[in-house]
C-alpha cells in the first residue's frame, strides 16, 4: 500500500515505530501502526486489537462502523499519510485495512508509559520516548547500532533529520561500527573510544542526563549518543564554548546571560592559571607588584618556611582532597564536613605560619572558579591543567606560564570534535556565532541552527 | 582531521600578517630613527607600496601555474638541474631564516625574562608549541596565528592611551631627511615586510585561490598601517634622539605607560608577544618542513620529524651570542631581497618563455 510505504519511509530509523501486518477475520489483512515508546504494546494487544478482531470486517466500512460501540475508537475514511503521521506522533494506534483505505485509530489512553521525567533513564527505548515527548516529529530518528563482542550492547545515535548534517551522522556511525571491543559499560567509555583526540585532557563530547539539554542539542543539529543501560547521554559534536552554556541561559534576560558567559570564561582562566600566577610572581617576578603592595605580600609570607611552589602544592593538594571528600560523603554531611574542615584547616594553616594568608585567597578563588563551571567534565580537565601550569611556572617562571598557555591554546585550536573545529566561533572566526555566546541578541535574532554547526565555507577552519 | 593542510585565502592573509608583524617590526622604529630620523614613516609607506607591487607579481606568477609552489615552478621554468639548484637555495634561505629567527627569539626571551637559564633549555621550552602544532599541519598553525588580532588590539589600546602625550612637533619638518637617505633606508624598512614571500611556498594549500591576491595585499596594507602607527607614536612620544638609543621601542612604549597598580607593563607585552613570535617562527618552520619534504620527497614523516626539531635547536646554538646572531641576521635581509627579486624575475621570465613557445 502506498500510504504504508510512505509512512515506513517517514519513520525510517525510528526503531520504536511498529508497523505490523495483522490478519483479521475472513482473511482480510490490515496494518497496525503505532509508536511503542508512546503506547504500551500490551495495551494495544488487549484493549485495542482483541475487541477489533472479533468484529466482522467484511461488513464494516467508514460509514457503517458505529463509533459509539467503542469509546476509544474513531474512524478515518480516505486517510492520507500526513494526518496518519500526526496521529501516530500524538500517541494514537492505527489499524489500517487494506482495501478501503479505512483506518481505525485508538485514543491514547496511556500516552506516557513512564510518567514525567526530566532526565534520562537507563532504558534506551524509554529515552527515545522521552525525546519524542520533547520533539513530536517523525524527523526525530534513532539509529541503533550493535557494540561489543563478548557482551553485546546497543548504542543509539539520535538525530533530527533536516537539522543534522548527514556527513556528521555517517562519520559517527562509521566510528562506532568500526569499534572492536569486548563490551562497553558506560557512555564515557564509549566517548573515549570514538573521540578525535584520545590524549587530550579536554572533553570532546558533552555528557548530560538532562532532557532539555539533549533536546536543545538535537534542535541545534547535533547528535546524541545513548548507550542502552546508561542514563548518561553524550552530545556530539561540541565546541569549547558549549561547556560554558546551560539551556537555562536562553530562558533568562539576554544581558544577564551574556554576563554569566563572560564570568564563566574568566572563571576557567582563573581556575587554571591563578595559583600558577602566584608562583610566578612570588618566586621570580616580584618586581611586577607595586611597592606598597609588595610589603603586604612579604608580610604574609614572613613566617612561611616553604618556597612558594611547595606552599602552593600543599594547599592545592588539600583543596583537591576536600573536593573529593565532598563528593564521597552523603550530601548533607559532605557540605558540613567540607566547610568545617576547610575553615579550620585554613585558619590553622595561616595562624601557624605554614601557609601565607594571601595564598589561601588565591587557592580558594581558584577552587570557587572551577566549581562555577556548569560542565563537570571540563572541570576535571581544568584541575589537571592547573597542576601542569604550577609545575611549569615553578621551573621556568613566567616563561613556563606562557609556554603552558601557548600549548593549551595551540591544543584548543588544533582539536576537533567529530571533525568540527573545537574552538569555533572564535577560531575559525564566525561572527554569527558570537551572537549566542559572547553577546546575546534578542531571541528573534537567534538562528535556527546553533552557529558552531553551520556549514563551513569550502576548506574553512 | 581531514585535509590538515588546506587553508583559505583569508587564513593565508593572517599567516602573512603574522609573519610581517611578529619579528622585523620590533626593531624597525629604532633602526629607522637612526637612518632617517623622524621621516621614517615615509620610508615605511614607500616600502609598503614596493612590497605590494612585489606581492602582485608573485601572486600573478602563482596564479599562472595554478596549484604549484615555487619548488615545482623553478624546474619547470629553468630546466631540471638549474631548477633543483634554485630550490636548494630557496630551502637554504628558508632554513637560515628559520634557525636565526629561532635563535633571536631565544635570546630575546632570555633577555627579557630568564637571564640565568641556559639558552638550550629555553630553546627546548619555546619550541614545544611549535613542535606540537607542526605535527598537525598548516590548518591549526594558521588558526594559532589568529592570536595576532589580540596583539593588534593591545597596540591600538596602548596607542590610544598615550595619544594625549604625543608631541607632533617631533615629527616636523616633513622630509628633512632628504631623498637620498630615505632611499637608502628602504632596505632597512623592506626587511620588516619580509614574510610575504612565504605565499610562494604555501600557495598550493590554498583552497580559494581566486581571493589570494586580495587577502595577501590586505595583510600587507594592515602591516603597513600598524608600522606607521607605531612609528608615529614612538617618535612623537620619545623624539628621534631617544628612539635611536632604544632596542625595541614598542616595549619601551609599554614601559612608558604607567598603568594604575601593575608595574612593568612591558612585561605583560613581552608575555603577549611570545605566542606571536612563536607563530612567526611557526610559519617559517612549516615552510621549511614542507619544502624539505617536497624537494627531497621524504616519505617517513614520523622518523623525519624529531630530527627536524632537534636540528633546529642544535643549529640555532651555533652563533655564540646575540651580537653574532644579529650579524648573521644581515644575511637574512639580503637573502630575503634576493628571493623576492627572484620571484619577480620568475614572473617576468614566464612571459619570455611563453613568447618563445
Amino acid at each position: 500500500m502506498k500510504i504504508i510505504d510512505e509512512l515506513m519511509e517517514s519513520f525510517r530509523d525510528c526503531p520504536d515505530f511498529i508497523a505490523k501486518k495483522v490478519v483479521l477475520t475472513r482473511g482480510k489483512t490490515g496494518y497496525l501502526l503505532f509508536l511503542e515508546t508512546l503506547i504500551d504494546p500490551e495495551w494495544v494487544q488487549q484493549r485495542f486489537l482483541e475487541p477489533l478482531l472479533t468484529l466482522d470486517f467484511s461488513a464494516i466500512s467508514a460509514s457503517t462502523l458505529p463509533e459509539s460501540n467503542f469509546v476509544y475508537i474513531r474512524t478515518i475514511s480516505s486517510p492520507d499519510a500526513g494526518s496518519l503521521r500526526n496521529a501516530i506522533l500524538s500517541g494514537f494506534v492505527i489499524l489500517m485495512t487494506a482495501e478501503e483505505g479505512l483506518a481505525l485509530t485508538g485514543y491514547p489512553a496511556e500516552k506516557n508509559r513512564y510518567g514525567l521525567h526530566d532526565s534520562f533513564v537507563k532504558d534506551l527505548h524509554v529515552n527515545l520516548g522521552l525525546l519524542r515527548r520533547g520533539i513530536a516529529s517523525y524527523n526525530l530518528k534513532l539509529r541503533v547500532l550493535k557494540i561489543g563482542e563478548l557482551s553485546p550492547g546497543k548504542v543509539g545515535v539520535a538525530y533530527l533529520e533536516g537539522a543534522v548534517q548527514p556527513e556528521l551522522l555517517a562519520e559517527l556511525t562509521c566510528r562506532i561500527e568500526r569499534l572492536k571491543v569486548d563490551g562497553v559499560v558506560g557512555t564515557g567509555q564509549l566517548e573515549r573510544l570514538v573521540r578525535d583526540f584520545p590524549w587530550s585532557p579536554f572533553p570532546q563530547f558533552q555528557a548530560t542526563e538532562r532532557l532539555d539539554k539533549a533536546i536543545a542539542a538535537l534542535l541545534a543539529g547535533k547528535l546524541l549518543i545513548m548507550l542502552d543501560g546508561d542514563p548518561v547521554t553524550m552530545i556530539a559534536p561540541v565546541t569549547f564554548f558549549d561547556f560554558f552554556q546551560e539551556p537555562d541561559d536562553l530562558n533568562g534576560n539576554g544581558f544577564i546571560g551574556a554576563f554569566i558567559h563572560w564570568l564563566r570564561l574568566l572563571a576557567a582562566g582563573l581556575a587554571i592559571f591563578f595559583p600558577a600566577m602566584y608562583v610566578a610572581v612570588m618566586a621570580y617576578h616580584y618586581y611586577i607588584v607595586p611597592v606598597h603592595f609588595l610589603s603586604v605580600l612579604a608580610e604574609s609570607r614572613v613566617r612561611v618556611p616553604f618556597p612558594p611552589v611547595i606552599e602552593v602544592l600543599i594547599i592545592e593538594t588539600v583543596v583537591e582532597l576536600l573536593r573529593e571528600l565532598a563528593l564521597r560523603l552523603p550530601h548533607y554531611i559532605g557540605v558540613i564536613v567540607g566547610v568545617v574542615a576547610g575553615v579550620l584547616l585554613g585558619l590553622a594553616a595561616v595562624f601557624t605560619g605554614a601557609i601565607s594568608g594571601f595564598l589561601l585567597i588565591v587557592s580558594m578563588v581558584a577552587l570557587i572558579a572551577s566549581l562555577v563551571l556548569p560542565a563537570h567534565d571540563l572541570n576535571f580537565s581544568l584541575r589537571v591543567l592547573k597542576f601542569v601550569a604550577i609545575f611549569a611556572t615553578a621551573l621556568f617562571g613566567v616563561l613556563g606560564f606562557v609556554v603552558t598557555a601557548s600549548v593549551i591554546f595551540a591544543h584548543l585550536v588544533t582539536m576537533e570534535s567529530l571533525g568540527r573545529p573545537y574552538f569555533q566561533p572564535v577560531i575559525p572566526f564566525q561572527p554569527s556565532g558570537f551572537k549566542d555566546i559572547f553577546i546575546r541578541t534578542p531571541c528573534s535574532h537567534l538562528r535556527k541552527m546553533m552557529p558552531g554547526l553551520s556549514r563551513n565555507k569550502k576548506g574553512e577552519g | 582531521m581531514t585535509e590538515r593542510n588546506k587553508i583559505t585565502s583569508k587564513q593565508l592573509g593572517i599567516f602573512i600578517l603574522t609573519a610581517q608583524i611578529g619579528f622585523g617590526f620590533l626593531t624597525l622604529p629604532a633602526a629607522l630613527a637612526r637612518d632617517v630620523g623622524h621621516d621614517g614613516w615615509i620610508s615605511i609607506l614607500a616600502a609598503g607600496l614596493i612590497s605590494s607591487l612585489a606581492i602582485i607579481a608573485i601572486v600573478l606568477l602563482l596564479q599562472k601555474y595554478a596549484g604549484k609552489s615555487i619548488f615545482e615552478l623553478s624546474p619547470r621554468l629553468f630546466g631540471k638541474l638549474p631548477g633543483k639548484a634554485i630550490n636548494l637555495f630557496l630551502l637554504l634561505y628558508l632554513s637560515y631564516s628559520m634557525v636565526l629567527s629561532f635563535r633571536i627569539f631565544t635570546e630575546f626571551i632570555t633577555l627579557y625574562t630568564l637571564n640565568l637559564t641556559p639558552g638550550l633549555i629555553v630553546a627546548v621550552l619555546i619550541i614545544t608549541p611549535t613542535a606540537y602544532l607542526l605535527q598537525y599541519g598548516l590548518k591549526p598553525l594558521t588558526r594559532f596565528s589568529y592570536f595576532i588580532f589580540l596583539i593588534l588590539f593591545f597596540i591600538l589600546v596602548l596607542a590610544f592611551l598615550v595619544a594625549a602625550k604625543i608631541r607632533w612637533t617631533f615629527l616636523m619638518p616633513v622630509g628633512a631627511a632628504g631623498i637620498t637617505s630615505l632611499g637608502k633606508s628602504l632596505g632597512t624598512t623592506f626587511i620588516a615586510y619580509i614574510g610575504f614571500e612565504l605565499v610562494a611556498f604555501v600557495y598550493p594549500y590554498v583552497v580559494d585561490r581566486e581571493n589570494t591576491l586580495k587577502w595577501v595585499l590586505g595583510a600587507n596594507l594592515v602591516s603597513m598601517a600598524v608600522f606607521i602607527l607605531v612609528f608615529l607614536v614612538t617618535t612623537g612620544l620619545f623624539g628621534e634622539n631617544l628612539l635611536k638609543t632604544q632596542l625595541i621601542p614598542l616595549f619601551e612604549l609599554a614601559r612608558y605607560y604607567r598603568m594604575p597598580f601593575v608595574e612593568r607593563t612591558d612585561l605583560l607585552f613581552v608575555l603577549l608577544w611570545f605566542p606571536l613570535v612563536e607563530s612567526v617562527f611557526l610559519t617559517y618552520s612549516f615552510a621549511v618542513h614542507d619544502g624539505l619534504r617536497r624537494v627531497f620527497a621524504i616519505k617517513n614523516r614520523r622518523l623525519f620529524f624529531p630530527f627536524f626539531i632537534a636540528a633546529i635547536i642544535l643549529l640555532s646554538r651555533i652563533p655564540t651570542d646575540l651580537v653574532q646572531t644579529l650579524a648573521a641576521a644581515n644575511l637574512v635581509t639580503i637573502g630575503g631581497i634576493i628571493v623576492v627579486g627572484f620571484l619577480i624575475f620568475c614572473y617576468l621570465f614566464s612571459f619570455a618563455k611563453q613568447k618563445n613557445r
